[in-house]
């Protein structure tokens, strides 16, 4: 699409569709485009064939990115449109006949359309779960697909590293795959002479007939490389009791065919790994299914699992690290807290001390005391007037508390705060406007507050914002 | 909760029942005061402290301003109970209402305060007294008599030493306690078995109550009583007091007590004594008192098996109650909590809450010290086994069916939804279950339904719309005989040749019918006057029946705005049903996953 | 459905520990005379008693130089006849009280003169704190404490950190410390008392009724507390005193290790040791020269 002209022959039409061919299908549709412009006036070209259209279309994509949808984008669309006649019928009825825009009629949709993308991705076939069995008897018959060749190269480690090695140079596929299986065969014999025996006669035999325990060891070491480097392997390695006899019967360590039966369960546990890991390797997607291709293919994805295993433990590592409390200090300056002008709030209580201070010399004092205890004991509780409290005071005391309940409970949400008042005044501490400045003064009239009283945190925060408003105006 | 059945009606309500001069006359002393203001509510309590020293009445509005929002019922309840014990006198009610309180209790409250209380009477002096039970033998000697009356009271056979109160009195006590069916052993009633589960204090408050009331049919003074049994909670426990400074009615009454266990008598030398017990000075304590708990004897194991350290019968009798006792050793009784042993418990009215508060309460220390003191798998059990009798909720239901049209039962489900009341419903075969207490509105609105239908269908009579197909057929095919009838006898009578109407009959036979009717004219006439006669009897007797018919006891349609009196075929199967409603406030069960499971 | 009022009823049952001040040097000044206060509080300690019969009151003494039990009416059983000038327990609390006075009089005698005359209140909340938790301690049944402050003599600084902490363990153990203060200023200490534990805090205006504040407010059952309205001062002096000079402040430094207050700041905490960095300091001090100026 070089250049800013394209040049494509096309027919000019104001309408989408002869109003006499009603019943038309989609198909048959000539190719056209249709083009709205900020009046919303439409014109709409039909071209001679659909790569025309595409070319224009992908030129005005290009002019206007926002409006014009990628030609994978489109594809979906007729692709559903084909698909859901209802849907067609509908954009018929609104995006064509110019109630809505394309787009906005597709913006309605994007559910439908994100689904349809989503089934691109879809699951990957996994393996079998039943094992490979190649009927270790004397038939000679096997069938290898690439989907068994591509489950006993994820299975058998050493199968693969040596028909890597082996294959193109050393031996033909087909030879390869005899020597497996008859190295298949000699195993499933169990006779450990006779392994022997052709392993002895034949090299690629004994490589095929190893067991593929050494690579085995070295994935493992692999995996414990990624898991998470804060996990104390050590301690739980003792954690295991498979040693311990259960249920009353102590497990009958095997004799001759030891090394086989650990092999059969070496063989099923290897197995289970391969079917949980999932097929690394579509090998459908592979266009080659030769076994070449397929073990490159496995080989070439191990590679990457590996290398991105090992960042994951690293940054894992590093994240760990991270922690809070060992991270330097935050240098934000602390905003210090302070109440100003209390006097016409907190009494103050040094000044009073000094007051008081000793009208009477101690022993005058402790002497008043005592004579008060004194009279109290010779007059009885009824000191000087017969009821302890006048009805009248003790009736006034009761009307007091009322009225301060009462006023207390109404006023309690809507702030009836002193310290509210004496901000209104327009009396601050002058550390206090330094902090109005910054923009933590907010953060700071917050803190102060919240310490003060109680009540408080019910206030609304317009309320504070007014005041701060207020403040604004006196600095 | 039944449990509340008996205390709920507590000694102050008795006080609270006395007339006002004799309130009053109990208010001069001040221990009654005290004890009075002891038995208040919080609240009460709280009013009564801050309006002692004030002389003016106080607003009802002052005071309901302490109120936090929840507290306004206690503030109501307080009120109630200081106005029914005229603590508080209400004041001007036109205005506002104002409260004020009793002079006489104020001015003793008041003196009270400042100046301690004065006792009645003195104790006796060590040197009269020669030797003074300690307090643990008064406590025991006051368990010993409280457990011997109790057991002579449930089972009056068992108990060996009889008290002295006479067997009419002990009748007195019985009542409400114990039934006894003639040539029947004396059964413990409902409550009786809640009386023996709740603790000492209530249980002496019941008997004292029911003491008191007894003792006014016999002249003497309910008041005099009160005063005498408050004053007495307030004398010291183990003091011995001389007999001689009471009153003759209190010298009776004391002897009564002591055999309740509230005070224990002693005779000296020259005079008498009498020593209250912890149970008369825990009296004007409120009901429940951690101080006056018995030590436990129960432990009860996850097996359901419960040892009781007791060598009381009475503890053995209430055990009966509720478990099977195994056997008994001199100081141990064995028993077993079963489904059976429980299920007779609950017959008898004991709820399962009862039995194990009792378990918790009366656990041996050893196991009260654990948590929890009952195995939770026992008392799990035991509330299972509670909740499984009543697996099914009754609820009193109407049954609606045969409704005219779909609309009006779809309207009628919908009503019946919005008034929560429906409670099954069939929309295939039109028929509702709703719930008794809405059947009222439901009937409303169905007769609104009905006036609307009967527009609808250009006012047709109501008869139409409710099953009447046979009743139609009927009566078509009465007005055609009727019809053909008539017709063929005017044919007769106007038509001089009728007989050329009839078809030619070659057989002749047609011919000797006639002659033979001819002949016998007198017979067929007869006959065909009793046809004739039957068949208008017959009409009459359907409209007779119509009239006396079975729709009148429905409540649907007995109403006078339908004046057509017949709504229901005399040839109908369902005839005896009104519709719509059928088995009026029967008890239908509710739409519960046990239907069948009604024991 | 009414539940059985033997649930209702019990839970009205009140402890109550009263602190008394009987600093002379504030009763000498104060307009309240000793002795209307006395009686005031005799009435109200009896009204306490006699609302239920398991109530119990305790009451210590707060005193210039030491502080002491001087009533407790678990070990005063026999009440109720007595001359009948005055209860009972009031004349056994009286004469309690003048022992206390004279033993408090000569421990002064030792002492040199010249601090604040605040009472001891840090060491009858200490010693409050002590018998409830032998309360506690009991068994599992008994009523549920509170303590009320009655106090007149001005908050003692020095008294701060001990105050303060008697204050959060009876926050811990969830008893309520109730205060009434008569003394002219407000008490910053008793204010948050309350505040913290979540009792009453009120400051009398007529001190002639002081005994209808006492009934109305603090005779208040903790259980009637849960649905009534008790007053509540508008707000709370939180001011700290400073652990190194005892001043009450407004503002100051804090370590950061055991939150320790002080008045000016220190290269190192006094209390628990700890150096505080100097790249911080510096910090401080130079946003501090910045700020601080228009205030010094």
């Amino acid at each position: 699409m070089a250049g800013r002209h394209v040049t494509k022959q096309a027919k000019y039409k104001t309408r989408t569709k002869d109003p006499g061919t009603p019943g038309q299908k989609h198909t048959k549709e000539p190719p056209r485009l249709n083009l709205t412009n900020n009046q919303n006036e439409n014109f709409i070209f039909e071209f001679e064939n659909f790569s025309d259209l595409q070319d224009c279309r992908d030129f005005i994509g290009k002019l206007h990115p926002d409006e014009q949808p990628s030609a994978a984008d489109l594809e979906l669309r007729i692709k559903l449109l084909l698909e859901d006649s209802e849907l067609q019928k509908l954009h018929k009825q609104f995006a064509l006949s110019g109630v809505l825009t394309e787009a906005e009629f597709w913006a309605t949709r994007k559910k439908l359309l994100n689904r349809e993308a989503n089934k691109k991705r879809k699951q990957r076939p996994g393996f079998k779960s039943a094992m490979l069995e190649f009927d270790r008897t004397n038939k000679k018959t096997f069938n290898l697909t690439p989907e068994t060749i591509l489950q006993i190269f994820s299975e058998k480690p050493a199968i693969h590293r040596a028909f890597l090695t082996y294959v193109p140079k050393k031996m033909s596929e087909e030879d390869f795959w005899t020597k497996y299986f008859k190295a298949e065969y000699i195993l499933s014999t169990r006779n450990s002479h006779v392994a022997a025996a052709e392993a002895a006669e034949d090299e690629e035999l004994a490589v095929l007939l190893k067991q593929d325990d050494d690579i085995v060891a070295s994935e493992a070491r692999q995996k414990m490389r990624r898991i998470d480097p804060t996990l104390n392997l050590e301690a739980d390695e003792w954690d295991d009791y498979t040693h311990l006899p259960r249920d009353g019967i102590k497990e009958i360590m095997p004799t001759t065919d030891s090394p086989y039966r650990r092999s059969i369960a070496k063989e099923i546990n290897r197995h289970s790994a391969a079917v949980l890991e999932g097929r690394v390797v579509d090998v459908l997607e592979l266009k080659d299914t030769k076994a070449k291709a397929i073990a490159e293919a496995l080989a070439r994805s191990k590679q990457e699992s590996s290398t991105k295993g090992e960042a994951n433990g690293y940054t894992s590592l590093s994240r760990m690290i991270e922690i809070e409390d060992l991270q330097g200090p935050n240098n934000l300056p602390p905003p210090l807290l302070g109440i100003n002008d209390a006097r016409d709030y907190f009494d103050s209580n040094a000044s009073g001390a000094e007051q008081m201070k000793c009208s009477l010399s101690m022993q005058e004092a402790y002497g008043s005391l005592r004579d008060s205890i004194s009279m109290i004991k010779a007059k009885g509780l009824n000191l000087i007037k017969d009821p302890i409290v006048n009805p009248q005071v003790a009736n006034q005391v009761f009307d007091d508390l009322t009225h301060s309940i009462t006023t207390t409970t109404k006023h309690h949400n809507i702030g009836k705060n002193p310290l509210l008042d004496s901000w209104s005044r327009g009396v601050f501490s002058s550390s206090f406007q330094s902090h109005i400045q910054d923009s933590e003064g907010q953060q700071a009239t917050k803190i102060i507050y919240a310490i003060t009283s109680n009540s408080f945190a019910m206030f609304p925060k317009n309320i504070i914002t007014k005041k701060m408003d207020k403040m604004d105006v006196v600095v | 909760m039944p449990q509340v059945k008996i205390i709920a009606k507590n000694f102050m309500d008795m006080v609270a029942s006395l007339p006002a001069i004799k309130l009053d006359m109990l208010y001069r002393n001040q221990f009654i005061c005290e004890a009075i203001l002891r038995s208040l509510p919080p609240l009460a309590k709280k009013y009564v402290l801050q309006m002692l020293y004030i002389d003016v009445p106080v607003t009802s509005k002052s005071l309901m301003e302490w109120l936090l929002a929840d507290g306004s019922s206690k503030h109501k309840v307080a009120i109630d109970r200081l106005i029914q014990l005229r603590i508080l006198e209400v004041v001007d009610r036109k205005k506002e209402t104002t409260y004020k309180l009793n002079p006489t209790f104020q001015t003793n409250l008041r003196k009270h305060l400042v100046y301690g209380g004065i006792l009645p009477r003195e104790p006796m002096p060590s040197s009269v007294t020669a030797r003074l039970p300690t307090v643990e033998e008064l406590d025991e000697y006051a368990h010993d008599k409280w457990e011997r009356f109790l057991l002579q009271l449930i089972s009056p056979g068992q108990a060996e030493t009889a008290t002295s109160f006479s067997s009419s009195m002990m009748r007195i006590f019985q009542r409400g306690l114990i039934r006894q069916r003639e040539k029947e052993a004396p059964r413990l009633t409902e409550s009786g078995f809640q009386f023996l589960l709740m603790d000492t204090n209530a249980q002496l408050w019941y008997i004292i109550r029911e003491y008191i009331s007894n003792s006014e049919e016999q002249g003497v003074d309910q008041a005099d009583l009160i005063a005498f049994l408050l004053e007495l909670s307030f004398h010291t426990s183990g003091q011995a007091y001389n007999i001689n400074t009471l009153t003759d009615d209190q010298r009776i009454m004391i002897k009564d007590l002591a055999d309740l266990g509230l005070v224990k008598l002693q005779q000296g030398r020259k005079e008498s004594w009498f020593i209250p017990t912890k149970l008369a000075t825990n009296l004007s304590v409120s009901l429940t008192d951690s101080s006056s708990r018995k030590q436990g004897f129960v432990v009860v194991e996850t097996n359901f098996r419960m040892y009781a350290y007791s060598s009381s019968k009475l503890h053995c009798e209430i055990l009966r109650l509720f478990a099977r006792v195994e056997y008994q050793l001199p100081n141990l009784i064995v028993s077993a909590i079963t489904k059976e042993s429980l299920y007779t418990a609950f017959e008898n009215g004991i709820t399962a809450e009862q039995i194990v508060t009792f378990l918790q309460q009366n656990a041996h220390p050893r196991v009260a010290e654990k948590i929890p003191s009952v195995p939770e798998n026992v008392t799990d059990q035991i509330r299972l086994w509670e909740t499984d009798l009543n697996r099914v909720e009754m609820t009193p239901a109407h049954h609606y069916d045969e409704f005219p049209s779909r609309d009006v039962f779809e309207a009628a489900s919908d009503f019946a939804r919005v008034h929560c009341g429906l409670l099954w419903e069939d929309a295939k075969k039109m028929r509702l279950i709703v719930k008794a207490d809405i059947h009222m509105l439901m009937r409303e609105h169905l007769r609104g339904q009905n006036r609307v239908w009967q527009r609808d269908t250009g006012g047709s009579s109501f008869d139409d719309f409710t099953s009447k197909a046979p009743c139609m057929q009927y009566m078509v095919m009465i007005s055609a005989l009727v019809l053909v009838e008539t017709g063929i006898a005017a044919d007769i009578l106007l038509n001089s040749d009728w007989e050329k109407d009839l078809p030619q009959d070659p057989t002749g036979r047609f011919h000797d019918f006639k002659e033979y009717v001819k002949s016998n004219l007198d017979i067929f006439k007869w006959i065909g006057l009793i046809i004739i006669l039957g068949q208008g009897l017959s009409i009459l007797l359907a409209t007779v029946l119509r009239a006396l018919g079975p729709n009148n006891c429905s409540n649907y349609d007995s109403d006078e705005e339908f004046p057509s009196p017949a709504r229901l075929p005399l040839i109908s199967n369902h005839a005896q049903q009104p519709p719509y409603v059928i088995g009026d406030s029967a008890p239908f069960p509710n739409k519960n996953e046990s239907w069948n499971t009604t024991k | 459905m009414a539940s059985a009022p033997s649930k209702l009823y019990a839970d009205d049952v009140s402890h109550v520990v009263v602190l008394l001040d009987t600093n002379p040097f504030f009763w000498s000044s104060s307009s309240l005379s000793f002795s209307h206060f006395l009686s005031h509080v005799l009435a109200f300690l009896n009204a306490i008693l006699t609302l239920n019969q398991l109530n119990q009151v305790v009451v210590i003494a707060t005193g210039y130089n030491s502080c002491n039990y001087i009533f407790d009416s678990t070990t005063n059983l026999n009440r109720n006849f007595e001359n009948g000038r005055m209860p009972v327990m009031s004349s056994s609390l009286l004469h309690k009280l003048e022992e206390f006075l004279i033993k408090d009089e000569q421990l002064s005698k030792e002492e040199p003169e010249g601090r604040i005359n605040s009472s001891l209140l840090s060491g009858s909340l200490s010693m409050a704190l002590c018998y409830i938790q032998r309360v506690f301690r009991s068994g599992s049944l008994h009523p549920h404490p509170r303590i009320l402050c009655l106090q007149g003599s001005p908050d003692g600084p020095e008294q701060y950190v001990a105050i303060m902490n008697a204050i959060f363990s009876a926050q811990r153990s969830m008893v309520p410390i109730d205060s009434c203060y008569i003394g002219t200023q407000n008490s910053a200490f008793l204010q948050q008392a309350s505040y913290i534990t979540g009792g009453v805090h009120h400051k009398p205006q007529n001190l002639d009724g002081l005994f209808q504040y006492l009934m109305t407010i603090f005779a208040t059952d903790l259980h009637s507390r849960s649905f009534l309205h008790l007053p509540k001062p508008v707000g709370v002096d939180f001011r700290a005193s400073c652990f190194c000079h005892k001043n009450t402040i407004d503002m100051g430094y804090i370590c950061s290790v055991c939150l320790s207050i002080f008045c000016k700041q220190h290269k190192k905490c006094s209390t628990c040791g700890s150096v505080f960095g100097q790249s911080q300091s510096e910090a401080a001090s130079a946003s501090d020269k910045k700020r601080k100026t228009p205030e010094t």
